[in-house]
């Protein structure tokens, strides 16, 4: 349907196709909300937004960005907007309060609370977050069914029989595709994790 | 008794769910007791599972994104 090309001189290969957006992005764009606003429908939405802004601002993408990193710069955006919005409910006071005096950063500090997926921290659960979107990656490089049949699995922890109802498959079918999952993700996990 | 290691790294799979049977877990052990490449393969298993346990992942379910498809759709 929609498909951006980007004619630009200094051109490199990204290109954004808005169509395979929700199921190449969708986990990983929601876990790196959860992760920051707590709320799964909070995330959700935050999530949807991206998507309607990064269709909005399509024409802007110069493609000097891969289209993953360039929606993970708009939802970071909707994250800030997010405690934006709660904060300027609670009254301007708690705004105000930066941790620099310095009148140039003023205004930074709720950006800089947000965290930075790529800038590790000894932190447990800073860690956790990047774990997640580890998996979450390598999930996304899997066949369709096979990365399906292992989230209803190991993330949604469905029973063995409901998945083979709702997808209309044996469970000895079941078992090689998850065993075929994460022999995948293992190999694509493997340098940093294990 | 003997299965072979392909068997056996699929039979791990499943143990890592806790759905091996009785019978297919003895099998396992003893070919994990007789086979390091499988034993290894199962330690790596068993790591990854703690991992995924550890990462507190979530996802969208597929109905889910199916609605959220349909808005993205109008808004084209």
């Amino acid at each position: 349907m929609l498909d951006l090309k980007v004619n630009n001189a200094t051109m490199s290969t990204h290109q954004l196709n808005p169509d395979t957006w929700v199921d190449q992005y969708a986990d990983y764009l929601f876990n790196y909300a959860v992760a920051r606003v707590s709320d799964a429908e909070i995330a959700k939405d935050l999530v949807q937004e991206t998507f309607f802004a990064g269709l909005k601002s399509a024409k802007n993408y110069k493609g000097d960005a891969a289209e993953r990193t360039w929606l993970i710069a708009i939802l970071k955006r909707k994250v800030i907007d997010h405690y934006r919005k709660i904060n300027s409910k609670k009254g301007k006071a708690e705004v105000r309060m930066g941790y620099t005096n310095t009148s140039e950063e003023e205004g930074d500090w709720l950006e800089e609370r947000v965290a930075d997926p790529f800038n590790r921290g000894g932190d447990d659960s800073i860690e956790n977050k990047e774990l997640g979107l580890a998996i979450q990656d390598c999930l996304s490089k899997l066949p369709k069914k096979q990365s399906l049949v292992f989230s209803m699995k190991t993330i949604q922890g469905m029973t063995t029989e409901d998945i083979c109802n709702e997808l209309g498959i044996n469970p000895s079918n079941l078992w090689v595709m998850i065993h075929r999952a994460r022999t995948t993700l293992m190999g694509c996990m493997n340098q940093t994790w294990f | 008794m003997k299965i072979s290691c392909e068997k056996a790294t699929e039979l791990c799979t499943r143990s890592q769910y806790g759905e091996a049977s009785w019978w297919q877990t003895l099998k396992l052990k003893l070919h994990l007791f007789y086979c390091k490449t499988c034993s290894k393969f199962s330690a790596k298993n068993s790591k990854f599972t703690s991992l995924c346990e550890h990462a507190n992942m979530q996802v969208i379910s597929e109905n889910e994104k199916e609605a959220m498809k349909e808005r993205l759709k109008k808004q084209l």
